[in-house]
């Protein structure tokens, strides 16, 4: 036990100093902090009124425990969904996880103090989903004074049951299946298995779209539905830990506690077992050692130039590393494909909306704006949702001292990175673009003035995020994971892209549609692009030179 | 040739790593930066190379101020870091192309010099794979062979021979001295007094951020009579 303690606390020491990678605070990035509590607030409210109108349609039919059952199944669910991705970072391909093996250590020890970490990881998701729904219920409801002791110690053991069953499948796999000892491997299945699972929860949400507000309570109140069941027999202990504070029962909380115990023991009883026949060897990448001959000697040895060498290095880095190739480049493709099935699935079997698709008349003049600002949000959405530039130097790490002590300039480094993010969000605006023909049937002028539009707000978001990262590069990190998934930055340039995309629609009826005004702004845009590619250039200079590592 | 002129560098405004640290480096000569760790030997490299600014101070390769003109100032050297792990998911060969590249080195030459050297390091049949996949060795071989690839008049090497097998490490220590007697300077940080009193025409010694001594081996040996190197330099840092 006292080697657990000793270990759990080097490890929460080391992750949430790292955390934010930086240990001087300037003045810009507590503003930055600040921005980022705001740009909150609007969801977090949403979600407050959501429960809060919840409450008030489910008190009439007193099914009020709904609204927390609702709560819990959410978090466990989320943090059992993010468990695939966290416990093979933490348990397997951390940076410490060969120091560790090579000490005095037992299995459960080394897997207790990493699952007590990972459990610390998901308080931030847990408390920001529940608390706003919480506030809603002690507002509506007005529990006694021992809803708030349960709710806090429920609240603190929800990432358990979980993140326990989370690893013990993972733990498995990685000492009984060798493919996945490959680091690189395991980081493409899992990620393309998540990614799929996404666009298949997508095609079946799209599918009960059209359920009544009625059918869906039904299907709700009814309880006895099987996914519910699927929800219960996965976290045995929430049925007890909501009834224990829907009646206050203290019995149900006990039998929370003693679940939530049962299910730790077996964990670390499995992974007495498994743990170790899984790390070992976990970090080995395999190589040919064969000789290349001499036509592709020669074709690896071919001048490119400085600017091209360097954009294609980005490229390789970033296609080679699987939690870039899943975030960066990956979204490009998925987001069209989501849209094909999602919408072109429904065109096929709708009526509706397959009648509506084909009475657009695109030549029709009134809807010019509409278009050309669809056009933009397209841009600025394929563009932020790459996270390239944004996390263009916070990949780099600790190699940053590279960009340093080369012979080319800053500004030329930073226009390769650039060029990266502009290359992958073209792509992505492409063959989003070619998802809408092949549905929508657009009219070519309107697809030339979607893409005009869209290069603008492609142009604006990259360089946009290029800056923010030169303020703020996260340099200091165990994994690459933590590079793109833990860097603010990325939530940085996601808000404005969000508002500049939604934005001009509200605006759309104050403004007169025709050509003059689409002209307008696309000069206007012109205008700040140009802006901002000059601030970039300024910045690469200066940000560059004043970094030091 | 290197002018270091007063240099200091203080870092967070309280530790003071280097402290008017000032020596001239002559072409033609290797010089060992030798200093128990913390010393302020990798910061002073580090500033060399335009990676650090100092807070104070001038530095000049081959006459050109890496602070004023640092594009021109980076051409003159070629930098072996202390940690070899860099991009790591790139092949050795595509490494050593992008190199090629930023150096603006022709084609025929780099792979001349590829060749050349993957032969001198036994690299040939790892070339193709990726730097990941290397030894730490294998990996500190790949970062040497980038710089070699654009055959810099000035070597900053840190820590260069850490990790290498005497093949190689033999192999380096012979470019060296092949590249020095070309008329060329080759700076260097190592720990090992043996490389030191083996290699060097000179040596600096540095702790707590100031220069002990700068001089030849055989001066610093007539100073302290009947006293081995080792003594030499535990005398020379533990008076600092």
């Amino acid at each position: 036990m006292r080697k657990f303690k000793a270990l759990f606390i080097v490890m929460l020491k080391n992750t949430f100093n790292l955390l934010d990678g930086r240990t001087k605070r300037s003045k810009l990035n507590k503003f930055m902090g600040l921005f980022l509590v705001v740009a909150f607030m609007p969801t977090l409210f949403s979600l407050y009124m959501l429960a809060k109108e919840g409450l008030f349609m489910l008190l009439p039919i007193q099914q009020e425990g709904l609204v927390l059952s609702l709560l819990f199944i959410a978090l466990s669910s989320v943090t059992f969904f993010m468990s695939i991705f966290l416990v093979p970072a933490v348990y397997y391909f951390s940076k410490d996880s060969e120091t560790l093996l090579a000490l005095p250590l037992k299995p459960e020890e080394i897997v207790l103090s990493k699952f007590c970490l990972s459990v610390v990881y998901e308080y931030l998701t847990t408390f920001l989903l529940a608390i706003p729904v919480l506030v809603a219920y002690v507002q509506v409801m007005n529990p006694d004074v021992f809803f708030y002791v349960k709710v806090l110690i429920i609240l603190l053991l929800s990432p358990v049951v979980p993140l326990a069953f989370g690893a013990i499948i993972i733990m498995v796999i990685m000492a009984f299946v060798p493919f996945f000892k490959n680091r690189d491997l395991f980081n493409y299945a899992s990620g393309f298995l998540a990614l799929a699972f996404a666009i298949g929860i997508n095609v079946v949400v799209g599918g009960t779209a059209s359920l009544s507000q009625e059918k869906l309570l039904q299907m709700l109140t009814e309880g006895n539905n099987s996914l519910l069941a699927i929800f219960r027999f996965m976290f045995p202990n929430l049925p007890f830990a909501i009834q224990s504070l829907v009646d206050g029962s203290w019995l149900s909380f006990i039998l929370f506690l003693v679940i939530t115990a049962l299910v730790v023991l077996v964990f670390l009883y499995i992974s007495k077992i498994v743990y170790f026949i899984g790390i070992i060897g976990v970090n080995e990448t395999a190589a040919g050692r064969k000789q290349l001959n001499l036509k592709a000697y020669q074709k690896e040895t071919s001048t490119k130039g400085a600017l091209m060498s360097y954009f294609l290095k980005e490229m390789r880095l970033m296609i080679r590393t699987p939690i870039y190739l899943l975030n960066n480049i990956a979204t490009a493709f998925i987001l069209p494909i989501i849209f094909l099935v999602s919408i072109g699935g429904n065109v096929g079997g709708e009526e509706e909306l397959s009648t509506f698709i084909k009475s657009i008349d695109w030549t029709n003049p009134d809807l010019l704006l509409m278009v050309s600002f669809a056009g933009l949000a397209l841009g600025l959405m394929m563009s932020t949702l790459n996270l390239i530039t944004p996390t263009a130097l916070s990949r780099e790490g600790s190699n940053i001292f590279f960009m340093k002590y080369i012979p080319m300039s800053y500004v030329k480094q930073i226009q390769a990175k650039i060029l990266s993010g502009l290359v992958v969000s073209f792509f992505g605006i492409l063959f989003s673009l070619i998802a809408a023909v092949v549905i929508l049937r657009m009219h070519p002028i309107v697809i030339i003035l979607i893409l005009v539009m869209s290069i603008q707000g492609m142009i604006f978001m990259n360089y946009l995020g290029m800056i923010v990262d030169l303020i703020r590069p996260k340099l200091v990190w165990e994994q690459e994971a933590a590079a793109v998934k833990q860097n603010l930055n990325a939530a940085f340039t996601m808000i404005p892209a969000f508002a500049l995309s939604f934005l001009p629609f509200l605006l759309m009826k104050y403004l007169p549609n025709n050509w003059f005004t689409v002209v307008t702004i696309f000069v206007l845009f012109s205008f700040v692009n140009w802006m901002l590619i000059r601030l970039t250039t300024r910045m690469s200079i200066t940000k560059l030179h004043e970094l030091e590592v | 040739m290197i002018e270091i002129k007063n240099i200091s560098k203080t870092y967070s405004g309280q530790v003071k790593a280097v402290n008017q640290l000032s020596l001239t480096v002559e072409a033609g000569e290797i010089i060992g930066f030798i200093g128990p760790n913390g010393a302020g030997k990798t910061t002073t490299l580090k500033m060399m190379t335009g990676i650090l600014n100092p807070d104070e101070g001038e530095i000049l390769l081959n006459g050109i101020n890496i602070q004023s003109s640092p594009l021109k100032a980076k051409q003159q050297f070629g930098f072996v870091p202390d940690t070899p792990d860099i991009f790591l998911r790139l092949k050795g060969i595509e490494y050593l192309n992008f190199m090629a590249d930023i150096y603006d080195v022709d084609e025929n030459t780099r792979r001349e010099r590829i060749h050349k050297y993957a032969e001198a390091f036994q690299m040939t049949s790892a070339l193709n794979d990726k730097i990941l996949s290397y030894s730490h060795g294998m990996r500190q071989k790949i970062v040497v062979m980038g710089v070699l690839i654009h055959s810099p008049s000035i070597w900053i090497l840190d820590e260069p021979l850490t990790g290498l097998d005497p093949q190689s490490a033999f192999a380096l220590k012979e470019m060296m001295r092949e590249h020095v007697s070309l008329g060329k300077t080759v700076f260097f940080s190592t720990h090992v007094l043996e490389v030191a009193e083996k290699l060097c025409s000179k040596v600096a010694i540095i702790n707590k951020g100031a220069l002990l001594y700068f001089g030849s081996l055989e001066q610093l040996k007539l100073d302290h009579p009947n006293a081995s190197l080792e003594d030499i330099f535990l005398k020379v840092t533990q008076n600092a």
